[in-house]
């Protein structure tokens, strides 16, 4: 791969779009389409540079095989962190699962998404009981030794106020935060209208998370507080404090074995039925992907998996913005304008 | 109270797991990552499962839901009069 121009750092696995939720800003369980699902042999084409793999769905441990799946990444991604995101409904059956891949991956992360606290997780989700369930499932992969533990919370102009309370939670439960924001895409939540249009929500969220994570020691948590900058610089004033590397250094790969770009690109660049990841991103299908639908997207997003890249090759200048910063929320003055 | 019978047919089950989310009561999912209808009994003939039970409303409008909301329309949730 040395000769190479691109090699994928991050990969979004969408294993299954099997899903046992009823989300108001998804629509991936209307999905009756099933067939053809990639299989675990399938995945000898993941990217040996990935150093990110995040395994999603549908709810990905529907997906019977989902243990050999993640014995597989480990075997052709060995570098890579390997993140699954789960509804957290099923708590003993995802707790079996878990237990199996603690046994050869202890260092297995698991994000659970919660959208808001109690009715709030419920009306977004269309679960009865939705967060009484997440939160047993948190506590039941605690109690067997799950140490990279984590909520996935996605600001929606549905559940205003709700960041800074699940903010809250993770530091009462000492798990992870790993904040989205509403997005669209035609290929993963077959769903456009997605929209935040409540700012000023927006807004007292980013900044109370910013403050958080600034007033922290930790360099982690400082690079955070630049991902929520960021985002309210995409979304209030549609600029990017970091280029995206959909397509070059990071991938979507569908169910079906499809590669994209990203998740909110429409262009499929290959498949991992029959082609390696970085083969991929080096053909002139993902050129010409680059050069066309990535840059006239009408659903770009700012979203973790496809800015480590540009966190990395920028860390001193997020770095600097940050102790600059820090500085600013310790005399009580707002970052964000 | 109402008497219901449920019927669920395992071999069209796509493992949605809805079920088991929407009332660990009735259902669980099996190893195999489809559903098992608890307490239900395997109709040889009609190769469904099926289970006659008495429930409150509450439950029994929580198992219509199950029917409603399985995409594979597996489960048959009939009130017996």
């Amino acid at each position: 791969m040395s000769n190479q121009q691109y090699e994928v750092v991050d990969v979004v696995l969408a294993i299954t779009y099997k899903c046992n939720s009823r989300c108001i800003m998804c629509n991936i369980w209307k999905e009756r389409d099933h067939e053809g699902e990639f299989t675990t042999q399938d995945l000898k084409n993941l990217p040996s540079t990935a150093k990110y793999v995040n395994v999603t769905g549908g709810e990905p441990f529907l997906r019977p095989d989902i243990v050999e799946i993640v014995r597989q990444i480990r075997k052709y991604s060995p570098k890579a962190q390997i993140i699954i995101s789960t509804n957290g409904f099923l708590t003993d059956f995802i707790s079996r699962r878990v237990e199996e891949i603690l046994t050869f991956y202890p260092q297995i992360g698991i994000r659970v998404s919660i959208d808001g606290m109690y009715e709030k997780h419920e009306q977004t989700r269309g679960i009865p009981h939705a967060f009484d369930k997440c939160i047993a499932t948190i506590k039941a992969l605690q109690e067997i030794g799950v140490k990279n533990l984590g909520i996935g919370h996605t600001i929606l102009d549905e559940n205003p106020g709700e960041a800074e309370r699940i903010y809250n939670l993770t530091r009462d439960l000492k798990i992870e935060l790993s904040l989205a924001l509403a997005q669209n895409s035609e290929i993963f939540f077959k769903k456009t209208d997605n929209k935040i249009k409540n700012f000023d929500n927006l807004r007292s969220q980013l900044e109370y998370l910013i403050d958080k994570e600034l007033k922290s020691f930790s360099v982690k948590r400082w690079a955070r507080a630049y991902f929520d900058y960021g985002a309210w610089r995409f979304f209030r004033y549609n600029e990017r404090v970091l280029p995206e590397g959909s397509g070059k250094d990071s991938v979507f790969v569908s169910p079906k074995g499809q590669v994209y770009p990203a998740d909110y690109v429409n262009h499929e660049i290959g498949n991992i039925k029959n082609q390696n990841i970085n083969d991929i991103v080096n053909s002139q299908e993902a050129e010409k992907a680059r050069q066309t639908t990535c840059k006239n997207n009408p659903y770009e997003a700012w979203m973790i998996c496809t800015l480590r890249g540009s966190f990395e090759a920028n860390k001193w200048n997020v770095l600097l913005w940050a102790i600059k910063n820090k500085l600013k929320v310790h005399l009580g003055q707002k970052v964000l304008k | 109270m109402k008497k219901v019978k449920v019927t669920f047919n395992h071999e069209t089950c796509i493992g949605t797991g809805t079920c088991a989310t929407l009332t660990t009561k009735y259902w669980q999912m099996g190893d195999d990552t489809k559903s098992q209808l608890i307490g239900g009994s395997l109709n040889k003939k009609t190769k469904v499962y099926e289970l006659t039970t008495e429930v409150d409303d509450e439950d029994y409008s929580i198992l219509k839901e199950t029917q409603q909301f399985c995409p594979s329309q597996s489960i048959s949730v009939k009130e017996i009069k």
